[in-house]
């Protein structure tokens, strides 16, 4: 695929809860759009019904959420039942994970975890995987119709 | 990658300035010694506020503030007994965004990265046994409530509020396009601030009640010029309206300080503060009518810079933070505060703050640094980028004030593209490799080696979710008729524009109503939601 074309994937990215600290998104937010990825920026102080909001609103494939703080804790599960509930997938990421966090957080749902180890080519080919397959799930359930069950408003 | 190391490093300082590969007395600037240096102690100021004993080195302390006060207290006698000379505390988000713990917004965030602080009890067990006329506190906490809270702290020990010291950081122009929201309108904020000003002026003199707070603003990846350019301009706007409301400049200016970031490019941040002093010196004198010297020779203090700090390598971090903390040494700053090496990860372990401590105190005790004051005053070089850093400091101000009221620009987030553009920058230049940083985009970790103080700072500390439910029931057993009639206080105090707001805010603090709860009324009373998150 071209990774220039503007159809790499579109993702909303923010921070989540209280936590003001924004330069990591911003930086993963360059490191997406320049691999091609359309992004939604959404700046600070965002809630997992925001994020699903515009993921509905935006047909994106992808929740990214930069964080540095641990109110992540308290959000993780919602923003799980979120993202999946628009067949998106949700990603999370910022320095102060842990392998010990990573293992917890894809225990609980979270499809791909980004510390401060993460490389550009592993963040880039994991999220080229869950688009496509967030693609393949919103294709599908578009195709079966509306279900009461859908997505948040 | 060829690795010529120091290649890229001589083409420009941090901040832009072209740098030469080396310079003579030719290019030192500032050729007329009295009119741009001057003696320590003498204007304008360059090489240091203090003409007196230049041993006499600077207040060492270390950013506090976690979970509940009682424990936050407990936080300021552990760095006390390990030698620390003055407090440093930070509120958490909620805190700082002025929610009470309580509010569903807040609980995930309640003492996470600082300290909870809601009522004037919290102030009064934050300060539990600690000397608030010999031990200054700088507070990074809402100026309103910091003043009204410590002075309340003093009342209610019997301390006379005239003697206090310490200090609160005043951000009003840009704490909602950086890192300090509050969710209120400009106005409201400048309003707030000086108010909080006038106050501490009249009734705690020695108290500085208008820190300049550019590290915050700062260290999400401006450069030094955009930096101070931004503070002086935060400055110059307060400083306008404080006189345009009657008060003489000599009135409030001596309590002026500013505190200030400090990167990895050295001779920059020496010469950013001599530059900082100079320009202060020169505007309060020439532009504001000062003539008190306590009004021109202005208090700089340092944080090093936790941007700077790598989630890689927690060790290397030791070695930044050592390596900042002697160029603020160097500059002959007032104070120093260290970002200590777990910052990438959580706000100061006992370990952390430990080697922070050790670090200023073998700075302090063993390299003799603050011998002589202005040590590196008269290098060429710094000389040279001192007189290049206050030209493009103040055309920067003139350019940003040549545009418009300030308060206008606030609002039209012309401050904020500034920052969200020094962030991008910041990123982009570490993703691109332009910016070397070890154990990030050159010298990777082999083996094992990024594992050392790993376990410390990863560690995670226990949560006070204790606090939260001691605040909620607290607040059952409040004389509600009194808070209600002092929160109706307050409200009318923000409707009448005109009206001084401390007054009403310290009233209703002393009555037992929590900054969340004063914060929404003042919402409210500039056309705000009370509650920005419902």
């Amino acid at each position: 695929m071209n990774p220039h074309d503007g159809h790499r994937g579109r993702i909303v990215v923010g921070t989540l809860g209280l936590d003001q600290h924004e330069v990591g998104a911003m930086a993963v937010a360059h490191l997406m759009r320049r691999n091609g990825f359309e992004v939604i920026y959404l700046g600070k102080h965002n809630t997992p019904r925001r994020f699903a909001a515009t993921v509905e609103s935006e047909d994106a494939q992808v929740i990214g959420v930069s964080i540095h703080s641990w109110e992540l804790t308290a959000y993780a599960d919602e923003l799980v039942a979120a993202a999946h509930d628009l067949g998106a997938a949700l990603v999370i990421g910022g320095s102060i994970l842990t392998e010990t966090d990573r293992a917890e957080l894809e225990d609980r749902g979270v499809d791909a975890v980004f510390g401060p180890w993460a490389r550009e080519d592993q963040i880039v080919s994991t999220l080229d995987e869950l688009v496509a397959a967030a693609r393949d799930r919103q294709a599908r359930d578009a195709a079966a119709g509306p279900t009461d069950g859908g997505g948040l408003t | 990658m060829t690795d010529t190391v120091g290649a890229e490093a001589g083409s420009h300082s941090d901040s832009g300035i072209p740098l030469a590969s080396t310079y003579r007395p030719s290019d030192g600037g500032s050729r007329n010694y009295e009119r741009e240096l001057g003696d320590p102690g003498s204007f304008p100021y360059t090489r240091g506020q203090r003409a007196g004993d230049p041993t006499a080195g600077w207040i060492q302390r270390e950013l506090s503030g976690e979970g509940s006060p009682r424990r936050s207290n407990e936080q300021f006698h552990r760095l006390l007994a390990q030698g620390a000379t003055g407090l440093d505390v930070i509120g958490d988000t909620p805190t700082y965004t002025m929610l009470d713990p309580d509010h569903p917004m807040a609980k995930p965030a309640v003492g996470s990265a600082g300290v909870s602080i809601c009522r004037r009890q919290d102030f009064v067990e934050l300060y539990d046994g600690i000397p608030l006329e010999q031990i200054t506190a700088s507070q990074s906490l809402p100026p309103a409530f910091a003043i009204a809270g410590i002075y309340l702290c003093a009342r209610e020990r019997g301390l006379d509020p005239r003697v206090l010291r310490g200090s609160a950081i005043n951000p009003p122009l840009y704490g909602e396009d950086s890192s300090y929201s509050v969710f209120m309108p400009v106005e409201l904020r400048l309003r707030m601030s000086l108010d909080a000003i006038v106050f501490s002026m009249r009734e705690m003199p020695r108290f500085h009640h208008f820190i300049e707070d550019t590290y915050y603003i700062a260290d999400g990846g401006l450069n030094a010029v955009e930096e101070m350019a931004l503070g002086f301009i935060e400055i110059r706007e307060i400083t306008r309206r404080l006189i345009a409301r009657g008060h003489h400049v000599d009135e409030f200016a001596p309590r002026i300080a500013i505190l200030v970031d400090c990167r990895m490019d050295i001779f920059e941040e020496i010469a950013k503060i001599r530059a900082t002093r100079r320009l202060f010196a020169r505007m309060m004198r020439d532009e504001f009518g000062a003539t008190d010297p306590r009004s021109l020779a202005v208090n700089v203090t340092v944080h090093t810079s936790g941007m700077s700090l790598t989630a890689q390598q927690p060790i290397n971090n030791v070695i930044r933070g050592a390596i900042q903390a002697l160029t603020a040494a160097m500059a002959g700053v007032n104070a120093v505060e260290i970002s200590t090496f777990d910052e990438p990860f959580r706000t100061p372990s006992h370990t952390a703050h430990l080697v922070a401590m050790r670090t200023q105190q073998v700075i302090a005790e063993e390299t003799g640094v603050a011998r002589v004051a202005d040590p590196i005053g008269g290098s060429w070089y710094v000389e040279h980028l001192t007189d290049e850093l206050e030209r493009r400091i103040d055309a920067e101000v003139r350019r940003i004030e040549s545009l418009g009221e300030i308060a206008d620009l606030v609002q039209s987030g012309f401050f904020r593209t500034i920052m969200h553009s020094g962030m991008d920058r910041y990123a982009r230049e570490v993703l691109d490799g332009e910016r070397r940083v070890v154990g990030v985009n050159c010298h990777p970790a082999i083996g094992d080696e990024d594992e050392l103080l790993r376990d410390i700072a990863e560690l995670r500390f226990e949560s006070d979710d204790s606090h939260i439910e001691r605040i909620r029931e607290w607040k059952t057993t409040r004389n509600l008729r009194q808070v209600e009639h002092a929160l109706d206080q307050v409200r009318a105090a923000g409707d009448d524009r005109s009206a001084d707001l401390m007054a009403p805010i310290v009233a209703a603090l002393n009555a037992d109503a929590t900054t969340g709860e004063i914060a929404f009324v003042l919402r409210e009373s500039y056309g705000q939601p009370g509650d920005p998150f419902a």
